[in-house]
């Protein structure tokens, strides 16, 4: 009995002198109070490259961090574009469409234009008579009023005679030919219509 | 138990040592099977819980931790036990809202081995690994688990053929669940003492 009284007072002591002491309540991690797209009034051209959007996480202390590559992103077009992680991959001509960054219960959306290119025309060298490697590009014009703006995406070249085609940057396609008769054909966004202002354009090379 | 079963998985991706941790339970059923003498026993027990943060100055908690025990084995030699204990939480290192973080449950899986000198007391060491939840109030979690390993040494003091008091002091290296700010999983470990008294019931 006398053992049992005393460990009652033991545990009774381990209580108090468990209670004593300073607690800490200071929040270890910031938590996240918010997220933001950080670009506003987002336009990018219909053949451009590639475009990356970021993201800011704001936190309780008022800190912020760069969240873009941990965000889900997404369109409400996709025909219009396809979001790639954070970067806009422009799959059609002309248009507009919300992205949206996504995380839990965090999100933030904002609109996206895409001029449309409305007509194009191929930069051709002058002199493509001999065999050798050429460099060609395409420009358009958009529905902005903005005109011979070289054609980065949604081009294709093709061409015949085995001649080689090698995608440069900026648009410049280098094309090496070889002797004969070579035809060069340029598409974009797959138009196939030949009554459309986009319709495919082709000139013919005769090497010597 | 659902929750049990969760956190067991969580603590043994948190050590990253599945070898130790299969080490540990072969140990825990070749010593259980050896001694034929062994017996249950029911325990509970009550304590000072001290846990300060690795490399975090000055956060600490002090409070205090109940018990409730299983077990299986010798009083004089080898024992598995169960158990499962609750921890008062006073404080807010993992809450951003202003309420206290919650207090803990947790269970824990040790191997303990006492010692028979002849004299009036058996003194003990276990050896184990715990797992643990806590509630807390984040934008993207609400509740945070926690493994630990656990090393213990006390004193057994027996009353009787079937009770027994225990006294001890217990050291566990805890490590939590990532806190989720989006750009970074930070995780958070902390050294924990628990000096506390019990009392055994064996059958």
């Amino acid at each position: 009995m006398k053992y049992i009284k005393h460990f009652i007072l033991g545990v009774t002591a381990s209580f108090f002198v468990g209670c004593g002491g300073d607690n800490t309540t200071t929040l270890l991690t910031p938590d996240i109070t918010a997220i933001a797209i950080d670009e506003s009034n987002i336009a990018v051209y219909s053949t451009d490259t590639y475009t990356s959007l970021h993201a800011t996480a704001t936190y309780t202390d008022g800190s912020t961090q760069d969240v873009s590559s941990y965000l889900i992103w997404s369109e409400t077009n996709s025909s219009l574009v396809h979001m790639s992680v954070n970067t806009i991959e422009i799959e059609g001509n002309g248009g507009d469409t919300n992205v949206i960054a996504s995380y839990d219960k965090f999100s933030d959306s904002k609109s996206l234009h895409v001029h449309k290119l409305t007509n194009f025309q191929v930069v051709y060298p002058s002199d493509v008579n001999v065999t050798g490697t050429y460099d060609f590009y395409a420009v358009g014009d958009f529905d902005n009023n903005e005109t011979n703006r070289t054609l980065v995406n949604n081009v294709q070249w093709s061409a015949t005679n085995d001649a080689t085609i090698e995608v440069g940057n900026e648009g410049i396609i280098h094309i090496t030919f070889i002797s004969g008769e070579t035809n060069v054909t340029t598409t974009v966004f797959n138009e196939t219509n030949t009554s459309s202002p986009l319709a495919p354009q082709s000139k013919i090379f005769i090497i010597e | 138990m659902q929750q049990f079963r969760y956190n067991f998985v969580t603590i043994i991706s948190y050590t990253g040592n599945i070898f130790t941790l299969k080490k540990l339970l072969f140990t825990l059923l070749f010593s259980s099977a050896l001694y034929s003498q062994s017996h249950f026993y029911f325990g509970t027990s009550a304590g000072a819980f001290h846990e300060s943060f690795v490399d975090q100055d000055n956060v600490v908690l002090n409070t205090v931790i109940a018990n409730f025990k299983m077990g299986y084995g010798q009083q004089k030699a080898y024992a598995i036990e169960f158990s499962f204990d609750y921890t008062k939480n006073d404080s807010r290192v993992f809450s951003s809202t202003t309420t206290n973080d919650g207090d803990k449950y947790g269970f824990n899986l040790n191997l303990v081995k006492s010692f028979d000198y002849n004299i009036f007391i058996l003194p003990f060491i276990k050896a184990g690994f715990g797992t643990g939840f806590l509630e807390i109030e984040r934008s993207l979690q609400k509740k945070l688990s926690y493994g630990s390993y656990n090393l213990a040494g006390g004193i057994f003091i027996p009353l009787n053929k079937t009770f027994d008091l225990e006294l001890g002091y217990e050291y566990r290296y805890t490590s939590y669940q990532a806190i989720n700010t989006i750009a970074q999983r930070i995780h958070y470990k902390s050294h924990v003492s628990v000096l506390y008294s019990g009392i055994n019931y064996r059958f």
